[in-house]
């Protein structure tokens, strides 16, 4: 998948927040073109590495860069015109309406000769999260899983080359869970780089290209699916005995907890 | 970038929202432009319209017929009546305008510089400016409040923020801390200070409008005028910051950079109010809460609507402190704190029902 230089770099990174280490020495690369999934037990450090790679926390020890530039040293308007983020929990002060939130998406571009696609980003992005229905509501008043498709189409209208999603599918029914994971795909077939933290293995190793499973704050494995998604490391990262099948084609690991 | 114009916006509600908007410019400025001729022809000394159109006019330098022959009716109006008038619009103005940037700093609705203690913290360093006689021309007393607003301002900042967010309960206990300590140095300050100093700062502590002068009008009008221009450059950063910061930062805000000059533009509009028409609380919380219902919470309009709003409101209730008891000059403070008191009560109510509890 390695097609182009890494967008994001994580060389040796280390965190450790109040006195506690977070992430001990953690390496990742992610290209232009891949779906790098993040797994893990709770608590491993996913999200850490998402804060990280994002710019929100400055790594301890370690270099972090984006598109070959140190992350700390964007100014917050470069950065947002490269990574979009969606966070875990998304909550609004005020009672914006879904436009709006969409809408704010757009805001890196408000300078820039691409606020021109403002309309059709917007527009699209919309379409993809499933929210066209819900525009004219205020956000405060959607569901939880309505709240968290309406910040994806927010992340996804700000088009970026490098997308950040922690947990786009938590709060989501089966069919928006699979909708977002082809559309994470589909960016991805279009030249993004896309790095999603998910808890599902299934849905991991269905729409991903490489699986970095982090535990205790230290990469565990990365590779393709496959090699990562075993039985054994699978039973022993998580504690659970599973077995894994192979479904579809190409093939893809299945993980089936032994009840 | 959000709200611009050139952006499609679709839907019935949004269709509604811009007519609203468009009405409630209208009816505003009706109401300012109402208050205002009301608050010149009102008052011990009966004045007509004609005259002060005429008045107007002449202090333009347009000499009409409508111009005033009797000079006590010119003197009453240029002396007395406009830069009190002026001075309600521009209080008013600054008010509601810091308590808008206020409750965007802090993501709370019930952010107001009167209620977490901003205007508390103005007053002390305004009285202390009164009784060590620092300026007897008003920039003095202006720059401490200002100073005293700013230092309440970054203590609340300090204090009662997490993640961005501002839990009710945090804000408003915050609030009461200040609020009590600079109470204790208030009672210092009138401790120490001599008769006359005492019957200044208690009057003016109950908030006035009566007696303003041009020379202070000059003070307040351009603190005024460049705080709300800057709020409204700040606008589209303003309505990011409703997503939290850490999203705020993902869209490309400076978050710190855009705090803390909000913050010190809510300590130069609560300060310079402060200073020249002492404690008015209310104004910053009743004004943009309304203008919210009818435009919807995005800033620029927000922010707009809430000068004129909070001009017009406080052009009225100077008007009412001056008229309702004859021969009497109410305190100001009194009267939108009488009008206040419940609307901040019903408010808090609303919340606690809608999230459930003291969240």
């Amino acid at each position: 998948m390695s097609n182009g230089e890494a967008l994001i770099d994580l060389q040796s990174v280390g965190l450790v927040l109040d006195g506690r280490a977070i992430l001990k020495n953690v390496s990742l690369q992610v290209f232009p073109g891949e779906v790098l999934t993040l797994v893990g037990p709770n608590g491993a450090g996913k999200s850490s590495v998402l804060s990280v790679m994002a710019g929100d926390v400055a790594a301890t020890s370690g270099t972090v860069t984006l598109q070959g530039k140190d992350v700390g040293r964007y100014r917050p308007e470069e950065a947002a015109r490269l990574r979009a983020v969606l966070m875990q929990s998304n909550q609004v002060s005020f009672p914006f309406t879904v436009w709006e939130i969409v809408e704010m998406g757009r805001a890196p571009w408000g300078r820039t000769p691409q606020f021109l696609e403002d309309d059709e980003a917007i527009a699209q992005a919309l379409e993809s999260a499933d929210v066209e229905h819900l525009i004219e509501r205020r956000f405060n008043q959607l569901s939880g899983g309505e709240k968290a498709r309406v910040s994806l189409a927010r992340v996804l209208a700000q088009r970026t080359p490098v997308v950040l999603l922690d947990e786009p599918t938590a709060a989501l029914d089966l069919k928006h869970q699979e909708a977002v994971m082809r559309r994470v795909r589909q960016l991805a077939d279009q030249g993004t780089a896309v790095v999603v933290v998910v808890h599902d293995l299934s849905v991991a190793a269905g729409y991903s290209d490489r699986v970095a499973m982090i535990v205790g704050g230290q990469i565990d494995a990365v590779g393709p699916p496959r090699e990562v998604i075993v039985a054994d490391r699978v039973s022993a990262v998580y504690g659970v005995i599973v077995d894994i099948e192979q479904v579809g084609s190409p093939p893809r690991p299945v993980v089936l907890p032994r009840r | 970038m959000v709200a611009s114009g050139s952006v499609s916006v679709p839907g019935p509600l949004h269709r509604r929202l811009r007519l609203r908007s468009v009405i409630l410019s209208f009816s505003l400025a009706v109401v300012l432009v109402g208050a205002v001729i009301a608050s010149a022809v009102i008052g011990q000394l009966a004045v007509s319209p004609g005259d002060v159109i005429g008045s107007i006019l002449r202090w333009l330098g347009i000499e009409t017929s409508l111009a005033p022959e009797d000079p006590v009716i010119e003197a009453t109006l240029q002396v007395v009546r406009f830069p009190r008038i002026v001075m309600a619009l521009a209080v008013g103005a600054a008010l509601a305008v810091a308590g808008a940037l206020m409750q965007a700093v802090f993501g709370n609705p019930l952010a107001e510089p009167g209620v977490v203690g901003v205007s508390a913290g103005a007053a002390l360093g305004a009285s202390t400016a009164i009784v060590f006689g620092i300026s007897a021309s008003g920039g003095g007393v202006a720059v401490l409040a200002f100073l005293g607003g700013l230092g309440a301002t970054l203590l609340v900042y300090a204090v009662a923020r997490a993640g961005g967010r501002t839990e009710v309960v945090t804000l408003l206990l915050t609030g009461i801390a200040i609020n009590a300590f600079a109470q204790a140095g208030l009672a210092f300050i009138l401790f120490i200070a001599d008769t006359a100093s005492r019957e200044q700062i208690v009057f003016w502590q109950l908030g006035s409008l009566a007696g303003s002068l041009w020379s202070e009008v000059v003070i307040v009008l351009p603190v005024l005028v460049i705080g709300t221009v800057l709020a409204v450059l700040m606008a589209n950063r303003l309505d990011l910051l409703a997503l939290g910061e850490r999203n705020a930062r993902h869209l490309g805000v400076d978050v710190e950079q855009l705090r803390i000059l909000a913050i010190i533009l809510v300590a130069l509009l609560t300060g310079v109010a402060v200073a020249f028409a002492g404690i008015i609380a209310f104004v910053g919380l009743v004004v943009p809460h309304i203008i919210r219902m009818a435009l919807g919470p995005a800033h620029r309009g927000l922010l707009i609507a809430s000068a004129v709003g909070g001009g017009a409101l406080l052009a009225i209730a100077d008007l009412l402190t001056r008229t309702l008891v004859p021969g009497a000059d109410l305190p100001i403070g009194m009267l939108t704190a009488l009008i206040g008191g419940p609307f901040f009560f019903a408010l808090v109510y609303q919340q606690r029902r809608r999230s459930g509890g003291w969240a």
